[in-house]
């Protein structure tokens, strides 16, 4: 049965269409990946009080190769050099390990710019370092690879800004937990034992077919 | 309702290339392609040639690419080409490991614009570890593209993966 019409200058329209969009249409377009935007909302998580971890322990691991992650966040400031990093859960167990590899190209807009790495860190980092006085947000976004997969390793790739004091600073970085296992929650904290005293993060699975 | 408009999925298993055709039109300016799983059944980077509107694959000298590579094992290197013939380094694999790789490419429909490229992607390099790419590519041709061509820098290599093309959503008004 032929979908609603979708009227001219419209996206590659990929399935016969005659009419308008029903209920029923809009449902089955959305399933196959035809209708509708192309990241889904996971969970979003807000932070308004000193918080020291956040995970997401219902990613849809299953449903989705690739999740996409946009956050922002203020630590409190008692511990100074706060910087923001993950840990992922394999079958429900959070590896805490130095097993994690990363690498990192951090600059900053009054200094140097320089690289960080690891082969065996049980911190991959997101940021370089991040801000703890208000206005000074720490702001990216993060994709995660074949998280589901557990043939795969799960990979990681982020882009970050930070204003930290005085110092604006970027870091783009990728990393990789080596180990080919099913992983279905994400663990967030800071590297220095921080709390988060405000943020919003967002976790979406880029929509497939 | 997200901007980003699934436009097509093309998989391929022990492949030599990868070949998605008819998705650049003048229905966006922007495109966002994610690659993964991807693996290469040999070590390996990932390359992509753009396909014009007629369908041919362009391999032409008209490519320049630079990439900053970022590895968890050693000092990071760079690597630059000009005048080359493809788009180096959309991807790294070289133990099957699984690979992501996020890129955009941007005004490939225009007849009157280079298409540009920027992508991140990574891989796992057997005995050292994990590698990164932050990368940029251009076709230096004012021609319209229709597509794109992923594929192994050595030919007898296989490719298995998932790519798939999304269109960002410009609402006029």
């Amino acid at each position: 049965m032929p979908y609603g019409y979708l009227g001219q200058n419209t996206p590659n329209q990929t399935v016969s269409n005659s009419g308008v969009f029903s209920i029923s249409d809009v449902a089955s377009l959305e399933k196959q990946g035809k209708f509708g935007g192309s990241l889904e909302l996971i969970e979003e998580v807000n932070i308004t009080s000193a918080t020291a971890n956040i995970s997401f322990t219902n990613i849809q691991e299953t449903k989705f190769d690739v999740h996409y992650l946009t956050f922002n966040l203020l630590f409190d400031d008692a511990f100074g050099n706060e910087y923001l990093f993950y840990q992922l859960y394999e079958s429900g167990v959070r590896e805490t390990a130095s097993v994690y590899q990363y690498a990192q190209q951090y600059g900053t807009a009054s200094g140097s710019f320089g690289e960080q790495k690891s082969t065996g860190t049980a911190l991959p980092l997101l940021s370089i370092s991040a801000g703890q006085t208000t206005n000074e947000l720490t702001c990216g976004y993060v994709y995660w690879y074949n998280l589901g997969n557990s043939s795969k390793y799960s990979f990681c790739t982020n882009h970050t800004v930070q204003y930290d004091n005085t110092a604006f600073l970027m870091n783009f970085s990728g990393s990789v937990l080596p180990q080919a296992s099913t992983v279905d929650g994400i663990y967030l904290a800071s590297g220095s034992g921080a709390n988060i005293v405000q943020g919003n993060f967002k976790l979406y699975g880029v929509k497939q077919l | 309702m997200s901007a980003l408009r699934l436009i097509n999925e093309t998989s391929g298993t022990s492949v030599s290339s990868i070949s998605v055709t008819d998705v650049f039109t003048s229905d966006f300016d922007i495109y966002k392609i994610v690659i993964a799983p991807m693996d290469i059944n040999n070590n390996n980077d990932m390359e992509l040639r753009f396909i014009n509107t007629s369908g041919s694959v362009v391999s032409a000298s008209n490519y320049d690419n630079a990439i900053s590579v970022m590895t968890a094992y050693t000092t990071f290197p760079e690597t630059r080409q000009t005048n080359t013939t493809r788009i180096t380094g959309v991807g790294r694999d070289e133990q099957q490991s699984g690979n992501g790789t996020v890129m955009y490419v941007f005004n490939p429909n225009s007849a009157s614009s280079y298409s540009f490229v920027i992508h991140q992607d990574n891989g796992f390099v057997t005995g050292s570890g994990y590698v990164g790419y932050k990368g940029i590519g251009v076709l230096k041709q004012t021609a319209s593209m229709g597509g794109y061509q992923i594929f192994p820098t050595t030919s007898t290599n296989l490719i298995t993966a998932t790519t798939r093309t999304y269109g960002l959503r410009v609402d006029n008004g």
